[in-house]
């Protein structure tokens, strides 16, 4: 009885998804349903892909504040995934791991439940957070280190998971969350787009109708800065001067359909990039999360646009977004939730508050001190914000400030750590190591039929 | 653009205070939260955005006045008269108002508007009738693999919440002086430490300086004269 695994990371904006058992990388389309005022069509999911015009693209989401509510709009996305449209899915001889958001409430969690087994029928299931998946990945590889051998996973991380509804904090030992310690920041890329949103339409062009073209702005442009004030003084020069700014060619979606940086290395990536929305392309990211020269990569956009052609095409022709401060204020709002008026510490100080309350539980009594310094040692980013440019050098350099300095600090980010989460959780379904942990998490269609979603609540809870 | 309001001669020199302020700074905040953000200043988002929050109360009946202490929007036409509201969060541009009951806003679980609202897309419309768990059991034959569609209702994330009981659970605990489990609402993180920085509205340097009037930031004279031509007062609410 081979029943194939099915690894799916349900995001609020995307869906990776892949057979366990394939190499094959993941694949990712948007976890949403869009209708385009253009072409007035509406696209499941991956049909965006299908889509020539982006503009005006109006977003029914299935989440809500980062929790499913929408069950419609989900049901139909995964009747595309599950009933064998995109990869060829048998829900009855499948085994189903997928991931849910981090303490998700009890009655949505049953929810997931009722409809895995009994609207698709799948053969078993199991449900985790994205971070837990993340922890089944060789973490030391992060800090250029090897895994002590003898030991299949580490004792203790951080994971800090910034995604499209939030960023969460959560500190785990020995496989298993510590509850205390999990904080939870408001800010995630949906509110970054709507800022940069807000903020391009009332000093530029009015874009608030233009959802999907924001975030591709935010994209390319946005980086987070290491010395804020300083930039935020050389935004204020002249243009020559001013390395930070950037201009961005709009998409007229009749001959062109992607904008691009205007004079950037990024312009012929996007130039050459034919491909729709939804494949995730993974040289972009590994190019974007090159930790060596990120400052300079911010900066050389524009120096290097003299021998590119893009700059003897005529200005007229085209609608030129330009970016300035927009471009690491914007990212800022992760770090200083209080500069858009939110009053929420932000990454660093979370992190450090996380740590420091992971002493308070009567498990860590005897390692009271010992276990604050492995988690400030062991901080890893994951989620779709960690891609931007300088995010991973920008909170090793916060938290080394405000963590207390007897604690070496060490923050870790992948090559992709988009979909981090995912590489975790097909290795947590295919390595053998893992297998007898995999086996006791499963809830299979028979168990759950007999006792119903008490029995999955508490085995997945209680599994390592 | 924002329909200007009827204005005499002169405009009476309205000034916010700090409770209103804070009233517009929560406003923005859960714009931002919304799937497809739309500026603030559309006549009919405004009232699309309180009757969204007004799902979360019950039914309230709004008249006109009561929306709109300063006087500042233009009067009621009958075609804008009353919006029923269903869902938390997703209304957009589509947002379709009824004309029979004139400034009536009702909660979603009103009985009274039963019309449904029918968004762009046909995506918001109300179900009544989801008392109890989110499934309705006995609608599901237990063979069902993918053959009869499940009622799913759609609740609104306020709501779900409420129903987990992951409110009242932590303030039991909080009260028997117990171990409070963590959930998804303890897990919510607390104030910083450091002060708030302050960045002008107009161009995002650094907002030193406050408007008299509305209290938005400004740095230097010319951004100061941009914000009283176009924004100063304009997206109050």
């Amino acid at each position: 009885m081979a029943a194939r695994t099915l690894v799916v990371d349900n995001g609020a904006a995307t869906i990776k998804f892949g057979f366990a058992d394939e190499d094959t990388p993941y694949r990712t389309f948007a976890n949403n349903i869009t209708r385009s005022k253009a072409e007035r069509k509406t696209f499941v999911g991956d049909q965006l892909e299908t889509c020539k015009d982006f503009s005006g693209l109006y977003y029914r989401l299935p989440f809500e504040k980062g929790l499913l509510t929408s069950w419609d709009v989900e049901k139909q996305v995964w009747d595309r995934l599950f009933n064998g449209k995109i990869v060829p899915c048998n829900p009855s001889a499948t085994t189903l791991l997928i991931s849910e958001p981090i303490l998700n409430l009890p009655n949505i969690a049953a929810t997931y439940d009722q409809l895995v087994f009994e609207e698709y029928g799948f053969h078993s299931y199991t449900r985790m957070s994205a971070p837990q998946m993340a922890m089944y990945n060789e973490i030391p590889r992060l800090y250029g280190q090897k895994m002590t051998s003898g030991k299949k996973r580490v004792d203790c991380a951080v994971v800090v998971d910034s995604g499209y509804s939030f960023t969460h904090i959560i500190p785990f030992w020995k496989g298993k969350p510590i509850l205390v310690g999990i904080r939870r920041i408001n800010v995630g890329g949906k509110l970054l787009t709507n800022h940069l949103k807000e903020i391009i339409s009332f000093r530029y062009w009015n874009m608030m109708d233009e959802t999907y073209l924001v975030n591709e702005v935010k994209e390319a442009c946005c980086y987070v800065s290491n010395k804020f004030w300083d930039e935020l003084d050389i935004c204020k020069k002249s243009p020559r001067a001013n390395k930070i700014l950037q201009h961005y060619v709009l998409p007229d979606y009749s001959s062109q359909q992607r904008g691009y940086v205007k004079g950037g290395s990024r312009s012929r990536q996007r130039k050459n990039k034919g491909k729709g929305p939804g494949k995730m392309d993974l040289d972009d990211a590994e190019d974007e999360t090159n930790e060596a020269d990120c400052e300079e990569k911010a900066y050389s956009d524009q120096s290097d646009g003299d021998s590119d052609e893009d700059m003897s095409e005529p200005n007229e022709d085209e609608q030129v977004l330009t970016m300035n401060n927009e471009r690491f204020t914007v990212p800022e709002i992760l770090f200083n939730p209080s500069d858009i008026g939110m009053d929420q510490a932000g990454i660093p100080e979370a992190i450090v508050d996380a740590i420091s309350s992971c002493d308070e539980g009567t498990n860590f009594k005897h390692v009271r001190l010992k276990i604050q310094g492995m988690l400030y040692a062991n901080v890893v980013l994951i989620g779709g914000n960690a891609r931007l440019p300088g995010f991973r050098k920008r909170v090793a350099n916060d938290l080394r400030e405000i963590a207390p300095s007897e604690y070496e600090v060490r923050v870790g980010i992948d090559k992709d750590p988009f979909g981090y989460a995912w590489k975790g959780a097909k290795r947590l379904a295919t390595m053998e190591e893992f297998a007898s942990e995999f086996k006791n998490r499963l809830v299979t269609r028979a168990e759950y039929l007999e006792t119903g979603s008490a029995l999955c609540e508490s085995r997945f809870r209680s599994a390592v | 653009m924002s329909r200007k309001p009827e204005r005499g001669a002169k405009a009476a020199p309205k000034v916010l205070d700090p409770e209103a302020r804070k009233r517009q700074l929560r406003h923005h905040l859960d714009s931002l939260e919304r799937d497809n953000f739309v500026a603030l200043n559309e006549y009919e988002a405004i009232i699309a955005t309180a009757a969204a929050a007004a799902t979360a109360q019950g039914p309230i009946s709004l008249t006109h006045t009561n929306l709109d202490p300063l006087g500042l929007l233009p009067p009621l036409s009958p075609a804008v008269g009353s919006i029923v509201g269903g869902v938390v969060g997703t209304v957009g541009p589509g947002a379709v108002l009824s004309p029979n009951n004139p400034g009536i806003i009702s909660g979603g679980r009103s009985k009274k508007n039963q019309q449904n609202s029918s968004g762009a897309g046909g995506a918001n419309s109300i179900n009544n009738s989801n008392i109890g768990s989110n499934f309705n059991q006995n609608a599901i034959p237990t063979s069902a693999l993918g053959h009869r569609k499940p009622v799913l209702p759609r609740k609104p994330l306020n709501q779900l919440l409420d129903e987990s009981g992951l409110a009242a659970q932590t303030f039991l605990q909080e009260q028997q002086q117990q171990h409070v489990v963590p959930n998804y609402l303890t897990a919510n993180m607390g104030p910083s430490r450091y002060p708030q920085r302050n960045f002008c509205s107009v161009c995002g340097w650094k907002g030193v300086y406050r408007c008299n009037r509305c209290g938005m930031r400004y740095c230097d004279l010319r951004c100061q004269k941009t914000h009283n031509d176009t924004r100063c007062m304009k997206f109050t609410i």
